[in-house]
């Protein structure tokens, strides 16, 4: 049985840790990366993206390049075909591939601001939001105000998924490292999760939504299953 | 009203701001009224941050202005008559997360509105918690967290007190930007707010105070 036709929907930051053939190859719907900031407007804008998809009478399935993301994919509602979405709570445990991965980062510092290829490229990285400010306000305030947002991090860490040559982001993580006096580490990602979302196997890694299902808390946070590795940060 | 005072906060000049208010409260303005503005001015940057117009870094620094004024406002705030004791809160922003800028606001708000505020910091312990819990006996225990993973230290630091057997002494309330009843439910929390204002009507509920 050859693998469903999938209709893609994802976060720019996302989209861009797939291979640039498949990307290409899939034509994928981005939605706005600034919709992170407003939630109820990314679930939104996800569910009109999902219809507009389903519409397409070829399209047999809808896949979401997103997490729980602040809670902004509960509710969106599958319609005729069945809508996949991987089970990580946002794009840092995507790219590390695993909400358990995201943890162990977290048991090392938590105070990490993580940087991919798919931040840098899209531009959604607070390091961008520093120069916007440069602009507005001068270099002296906008680091002021740059430092008060990262003054609990310690830590610089560049998600390295292999899939491309990694020199120019990690020389741009390098120097904001040292601009903003962070200590900057690369960790080793995975491109596992976004490659399987689009060419499967949709395992225990993704949540599938029946035809008429809508995505729920209790898919991402089961009840009375606090998992005992998630629950012991320490 | 002074839109000059808006103005200031907006445009991020602090120094400017306090001296506005330092004028305004010296003009015989209601100290009460002064602190609504400076809180409107922080509207007017949560709205510019969904439309774009503003980063999250000015959202703090905004914060941190209002601390600024609610400090020069505080001591000239009349004390209500009759106000009831001073009940105690401990606060904090669960472990694995460091995400403050919301739970300093509650914080500071809660202060200003008489409670004994004990705010145990970020990425605190289920066990910094319990340990709270015993030596100061709050009425309220607020778990705070931006990162939807805080969910599960949220329910940890929950069943920590249970396991405590203090369960039945305090009343929790868990908080942020993604919080709501789900989360309330999943956690095994009392009540949940997303914003400052949730937090300030939940405590008052619980405590005895009219809004």
């Amino acid at each position: 049985m050859s693998a469903p036709r999938v209709a893609l929907i994802a976060c720019p930051a996302v989209v861009r840790e797939l291979a640039d053939d498949r990307r290409a190859a899939l034509g994928a719907v981005e939605l706005d990366v600034a919709l992170h900031r407003t939630p109820q407007r990314l679930t939104a804008a996800l569910q009109q993206a999902v219809a507009d998809a389903e519409s397409d009478p070829a399209v047999e399935a809808v896949v979401l390049g997103y997490g729980l993301c602040s809670n902004a994919v509960l509710g969106v509602r599958a319609g005729r075909v069945p809508l996949v979405v991987p089970r990580v709570d946002d794009c840092v445990a995507l790219v590390l591939g695993s909400n358990e991965a995201f943890l162990e980062q977290a048991r090392l510092a938590a105070g990490t601001y993580y940087l991919s290829r798919g931040w840098i490229d899209s531009q959604c990285t607070v390091f961008h939001e520093h120069d916007a400010m440069v602009a507005k306000y001068g270099e002296a305030r906008a680091t002021r105000l740059t430092e008060l947002l990262l003054e609990h991090y310690t830590r610089l860490v560049l998600v390295v998924t292999g899939r491309y040559d990694p020199a120019p982001y990690r020389a741009f993580a390098q120097a904001r490292a040292r601009q903003f006096g962070l200590a900057y580490e690369e960790v080793a990602g995975t491109t596992a999760l976004v490659d399987a979302l689009v060419d499967g196997p949709w395992d225990e890694r993704f949540l599938v939504i029946p035809p008429g299902g809508e995505i729920a808390f209790g898919d991402f946070h089961p009840m009375g299953d606090c998992q005992e590795d998630l629950c012991r940060l320490s | 009203m002074s839109t000059e005072l808006t103005d200031a906060i907006v445009g991020m000049r602090e120094d400017e701001a306090l001296a506005i208010v330092r004028r305004m409260l010296d003009a015989g303005a209601d100290p009460a009224a002064v602190l609504d503005q400076a809180k409107d001015a922080m509207g007017v940057l949560g709205q510019r941050f969904e439309c774009g117009d503003a980063f999250i870094p000015e959202l703090i620094m905004g914060g941190e202005i209002m601390k600024d004024i609610s400090a020069e406002v505080k001591p000239r705030l009349k004390k209500e008559a009759g106000a009831p004791t001073r009940d105690t809160v401990v606060i904090g922003t669960v472990q694995g997360d460091i995400h403050d800028i919301g739970k300093d606001v509650v914080v500071l708000m809660l202060d200003v509105d008489g409670y004994d505020v004990h705010d145990l910091g970020f990425d605190i312990a289920p066990e910094r918690f319990v340990a709270a819990i015993v030596e100061l006996k709050p009425k309220v225990v607020g778990l705070s967290g931006l990162l939807t993973l805080a969910f599960d230290s949220m329910k940890a630091t929950v069943d920590a007190i249970v396991a405590a057997g203090l369960r039945d002494q305090v009343r929790i309330m868990v908080g942020g930007a993604p919080v709501d009843q789900q989360v309330q439910d999943y956690t095994g929390a009392d009540g949940w707010g997303s914003d400052v204002a949730a937090a300030l009507r939940l405590m008052h509920e619980w405590t005895g105070r009219a809004a």
